[in-house]
C-alpha cells in the first residue's frame, strides 16, 4: 500500500480539524479528497507530508512511517500544495537542480527537459517566480515533484491559476503518472474533475471521513441511483445540503 | 471623507491595540513586553540620571535653530536622490480594493493619506521624546506636539518630491513648475551657507582636518544667520523652532506658524498630485503586478556556480544563499551599508583627529573587525530566521535538521568571517603607521589568532541565531515587515542579551584550554601562543557547533509552520 492512514487526528489547541480518519490509496489509484471548507483537507495532506505531525493516529508512505523514518518518507512522495512556494532568486531550472540535489536525482537535466515541456515551462527555465504568473508559479511546483517520479503524488488544490489548457494538461498528466504506477491523492474543489480522473473519493466534514468508495457506490449509498449522477449531487446529498426542488 | 479617514484611523488603532493586548496572553509576548518595559524605564531613568535634567524646557539648544534648519534643508535636498518612493502616495491592496471603486477624487484620497499617517508619525514622535533626556511633563508634550508637525512636515514633503521625481517629460509643463520650489528653495538655502562657510574654511590653510570640520560647522552657524540664508532657510527654521521654545507661550506662537506651513505644505502636495499623470492604473500596477514588486529585488544574473548533482546537501544550501547574496539588487541594502561605512569612517575620524591617513584607515578598520564579528549576524540573516517564510517547503525535503541548520548557516557565516579577516588584514596592514609600543611580532601574533578565532565566534552566533529561530520560531518576524510594540522590542532584546550569552557560554571551554596552554607554553614561544590557543579554541567551539546543531536539528525535525507567525 502507498498510503495508509490510520486513525489519524489532528488538533489545533482545542479545535480538532481531523478526528479518526483512516484510507488507503494504492499505486495505480487516484483518491479525491474533497469536502467543504474547513474539512481538514489541507490538514490532512500536511500531516501525510511530514509538515504537520498528527496528533495521534499514523501516517505510512510507502511503508515508511512519517513520524519515526520521516526522511525515508519524504524521498517516497511530493507535496504539491496549493499556494507555490518558491524562492524568489531562484530561477526555474534551478529549482529543478535544487531538487535534484536534494533528493538525489543523478539525471535531472535529462528529466526535466521533457517535463518542462510537458507543463509548457520550455523558454522559462530562466525566469525568477517574480517574472511568472500564478498558474506558472504552480506549474514549477508540480515539475519539482514530478521530476524525481515519486511513487506517492499528494497534489492539494492544482488547478488553482491554471487556464483551461493547462486545467486539461495537468488532468492528463495526473492520469499518467497513477498509469505509470504512482499513487495519487488529490484534494480539489473541481467535483466535475474529481469525477472524471479519479478512482475512488473519500469525503471530509468537519474534520471525519463521510464516506469512501467509488462514485458509483457513493451515488447507491445516498440512494442516487440514476446512471448520470453527478459527484457534485452525491456531496450535497452526503453533506445535507441538498435541497428538495422548489425549495432551492 | 474626512469622517471615513478618521473612521478608518479609529478603528486600526482600536484593533491593533486589542491584537497587541491579547497576545500578552502568551508568554513569549508577556515576557517580552515586561524586558521592553524594563528596558525603557530604566533607560528613562538612567538617561535623566545621566544628564542631571531637572526641569524647564529644552530651551538650553535654541542657539541650535539655524543649525537645525540648515540640517533640515540638507535632509530636503537630499531627499531627492532617495532611490525610493513615498509611502503617502502608494496604497495597500485592500485601499486599492475598497477606495479606488468609490465616487472619490485623488485629492480626497491623498487627503486620506496624510490622516492615515497621523498615527505613525505620532508613534515615532512619542518613542524619540522617551528617548531623549527632557526634565517636565510639559517639556515632553512640547517636544511631542514639536516633533509630530516636524516629521508629518517632513512625510507630506517626501511625498512632494516623489511627485517630482516622477514627473517625465509627458508631464505638463505646470507640474514641474509646481514641484521645482521643493527643490530649489532646499538647495538654495544649503548652498547660502555653505559657500561663505568654504570661503571662510579656505582662509585656513594651516587647520587640520578636524580644524577644518570644526570651522566649516561654525562657518554654516554665522552664515546661518545672513539676511539672505534666513530669508532661504525661513520655512525649515520654522518647522524646527517650536522645538527650541523654552517657554509655553513662545511655544504656542512657533507651533502656529509651524502647523500653518504643514497644512500649506500638504495643499501644495494635493495641488501638484492633481497635476501628476501617476493615476489610479500606475498606482495599481506598482502595488499589484508580481513582476513590479519582485524584480526590484532580485536579478537572475548568471553566477558561475552550477549546482551538482550530488553531493552533501549542506552545499545545495551554500549555493542558494550565494545566489541570493548575488542576486540582490535592492539599492536600500547598498544605501544602509554606505551610511554605515560613513559612520564608521566620521567616528573613526573624530576619534583620531587627522593623526594622519593610515591611522584613520587603521582604526576603522579595527573598529570594522569588531562590528562585523559582533554584529554582522544579528543583521545578515540570509539563514533559517529568513527561510522560516519557506518552511513549508523546507519540511518536504529528505534532509536531516542537523544538515539543514548546518546548511542554512553556511553562506551568511563565510560572508561575515570574511568581511571581518579583510577588516581585520588592513588593521594589521596600517598598524605599520600606529606609534603603540606593542613590538610588531606581538602584533602579527594577535592578528593571526584573530583570523583563526573569527569563524568560531562567527558560527557560535548563528547557531544562536538559527536555535532560537528553530525553538521560538514565533520570536522572528518574517518578510519586510517587523512586529512592533513594546513586547516585540523587549524580544528584541532578549535575543540580542541571548545571542551575546550564547556566544560566551560557547567561548569558555576552550577559554579555559587557553588560559592553561598559556600558562604552560608561554614562556617558551612567547606570543605564539595567542594563534595556537586561537586555534584550539576556534577547534572547541566548531565542535560546540557541530553538537548544537544536531540537538537543534532534533528540534527543527519537530518543527511546525503552525508555530511560525506570519506578519500581519
Amino acid at each position: 500500500m502507498s498510503i495508509s492512514v490510520e486513525g489519524l487526528r489532528r488538533t489545533y489547541g482545542d479545535l480538532t480539524a481531523v478526528q479518526y480518519l483512516s484510507f488507503k490509496v494504492s499505486p495505480g489509484e487516484i483518491v479525491g479528497l474533497i469536502g467543504p471548507n474547513g474539512a481538514g483537507k489541507t490538514t490532512t495532506l500536511r500531516a501525510l507530508a511530514g509538515i504537520l505531525r498528527p496528533t495521534a493516529g499514523r501516517v505510512l508512505i510507502g511503508g515508511f512511517d512519517i513520524v519515526e523514518q520521516p526522511l525515508d518518507a519524504r524521498r517516497q512522495l511530493a507535496f504539491m500544495p496549493d499556494e507555490p512556494h518558491l524562492f524568489e532568486y531562484l530561477t526555474v531550472e534551478e529549482h529543478l537542480r535544487l531538487i535534484g540535489r536534494l533528493y538525489g536525482v543523478a539525471d535531472v537535466d535529462a528529466r526535466a527537459q521533457p517535463l518542462l515541456e510537458e507543463l509548457e515551462l520550455v523558454g522559462k527555465q530562466q525566469a525568477l517566480p517574480g517574472e511568472l504568473s500564478r498558474g506558472m508559479k504552480q506549474k514549477v511546483v508540480i515539475a519539482c515533484g514530478l521530476v524525481r517520479n515519486p511513487p506517492v503524488l499528494l497534489f492539494d488544490e492544482p488547478l488553482t491559476g491554471l487556464d483551461p489548457i493547462g486545467i486539461r494538461r495537468m488532468r492528463d498528466t495526473i492520469v499518467r503518472r497513477a498509469r505509470n504506477g504512482a499513487a495519487v491523492l488529490l484534494s480539489s474543489h473541481m467535483l466535475p474533475l474529481v469525477q472524471e480522473v479519479c478512482t475512488r473519493v473519500v469525503i471530509m466534514y468537519r474534520g471525519r471521513k463521510f464516506a469512501d468508495g467509488t462514485v458509483q457506490e457513493l451515488a447507491e449509498r445516498v440512494e442516487l441511483h440514476q446512471a448520470d449522477s453527478t459527484l457534485e449531487e452525491i456531496f450535497l446529498r452526503i453533506t445535507g445540503h441538498d435541497a428538495p426542488a422548489g425549495e432551492a | 471623507m474626512l469622517s471615513a479617514s478618521l473612521y478608518v484611523v479609529r478603528c486600526t488603532a482600536r484593533n491593533r491595540m486589542r491584537a497587541r493586548l491579547r497576545r500578552l496572553r502568551e508568554p513569549r509576548y508577556l515576557v517580552g513586553a515586561i524586558a521592553g518595559f524594563a528596558y525603557l524605564i530604566f533607560t528613562l531613568v538612567l538617561r535623566q540620571r545621566a544628564y542631571g535634567v531637572t526641569g524647564g524646557g529644552s530651551g538650553g539648544l535654541a542657539g541650535g535653530a539655524g543649525l537645525a534648519a540648515v540640517a533640515l534643508a540638507a535632509v530636503a535636498l537630499g531627499s531627492w536622490a532617495m532611490p525610493f518612493r513615498s509611502a503617502l502616495l502608494e496604497f495597500s491592496s485592500a485601499e486599492i480594493g475598497f477606495l479606488f471603486p468609490a465616487p472619490l477624487t485623488r485629492a480626497q484620497l491623498v487627503l486620506y493619506k496624510i490622516i492615515r499617517s497621523q498615527t505613525t508619525v505620532l508613534t515615532a514622535a512619542l518613542i524619540m521624546v522617551l528617548a531623549y533626556p527632557i526634565g517636565s511633563i510639559v517639556a515632553r508634550l512640547r517636544a511631542l506636539v514639536a516633533l509630530w508637525v516636524l516629521l508629518m512636515a517632513a512625510r507630506v514633503f517626501f511625498g512632494l518630491v516623489s511627485v517630482g521625481r516622477r514627473a517625465s517629460a509627458s508631464d505638463p509643463m505646470l507640474l514641474r513648475g509646481v514641484v521645482a520650489p521643493a527643490l530649489f528653495v532646499p538647495a538654495a538655502g544649503v548652498l547660502s551657507v555653505l559657500v561663505p562657510a568654504l570661503s571662510r574654511v579656505a582662509g585656513r590653510p594651516d587647520a587640520d582636518l578636524f580644524g577644518v570640520v570644526a570651522e566649516l560647522v561654525s562657518g554654516v552657524h554665522a552664515a546661518s544667520g545672513a539676511s539672505l540664508s534666513a530669508w532661504l532657510l525661513w520655512p525649515f527654521k520654522v518647522l524646527v523652532q517650536p522645538l527650541f521654545a523654552s517657554t509655553s507661550g513662545e511655544f504656542l506662537l512657533e507651533f502656529g506658524s509651524a502647523l500653518a506651513l504643514y497644512v500649506a505644505l500638504a495643499l501644495w502636495l494635493v495641488v501638484a498630485d492633481s497635476y501628476s499623470t501617476d493615476d489610479h492604473g500606475a498606482v495599481i500596477e506598482r502595488t499589484t503586478t508580481p513582476s513590479a514588486t519582485v524584480r526590484r529585488s532580485y536579478v537572475a544574473r548568471r553566477v558561475g556556480w552550477r549546482l551538482g548533482a550530488a553531493g552533501w546537501p549542506e552545499e545545495a544550501f551554500l549555493w542558494k544563499g550565494f545566489l541570493q547574496t548575488f542576486r540582490t539588487v535592492d539599492r536600500q541594502v547598498l544605501i544602509r551599508a554606505a551610511l554605515l561605512l560613513a559612520w564608521l569612517i566620521v567616528t573613526t575620524f573624530f576619534v583620531t583627529r587627522s593623526q594622519g591617513i593610515v591611522l584613520l584607515v587603521g582604526v576603522a578598520a579595527t573598529w570594522g573587525s569588531i562590528f562585523s564579528l559582533l554584529m554582522l549576524p544579528q543583521v545578515m540573516r540570509m539563514d533559517m530566521r529568513q527561510d522560516l517564510e519557506h518552511l513549508e517547503l523546507l519540511r518536504t525535503w529528505p534532509v536531516r535538521g542537523g544538515a539543514v541548520l548546518r546548511g542554512e548557516m553556511l553562506w551568511p557565516s563565510l560572508t561575515v568571517i570574511g568581511i571581518a579577516w579583510v577588516f581585520g588584514t588592513i588593521a594589521m596592514l596600517t598598524s605599520v603607521a600606529s606609534s603603540s609600543r606593542i613590538p610588531m611580532p606581538d602584533r602579527v601574533a594577535a592578528w593571526m589568532a584573530f583570523l583563526a578565532l573569527a569563524p568560531g565566534i562567527v558560527a557560535a552566533q548563528y547557531t544562536v541565531h538559527n536555535g532560537i529561530a528553530v525553538v521560538f520560531p514565533g520570536w522572528i518576524p518574517l518578510g519586510p515587515s517587523r512586529p512592533r510594540g513594546v513586547d516585540a522590542a523587549g524580544q528584541r532584546l532578549i535575543l540580542l542579551l541571548g545571542t551575546w550569552v550564547g556566544l560566551l557560554v560557547a567561548l569558555v571551554p576552550g577559554a579555559i584550554v587557553v588560559a592553561g596552554l598559556s600558562w604552560v607554553a608561554r614562556p617558551f614561544i612567547g606570543s605564539l601562543v595567542l594563534p595556537i590557543g586561537a586555534v584550539v579554541t576556534m577547534t572547541i567551539v566548531m565542535g560546540e557547533v557541530w553538537v548544537a546543531t544536531e540537538v537543534l536539528g532534533r528540534v527543527y525535525d519537530r518543527l511546525e509552520i503552525t508555530s511560525i507567525e506570519r506578519p500581519d
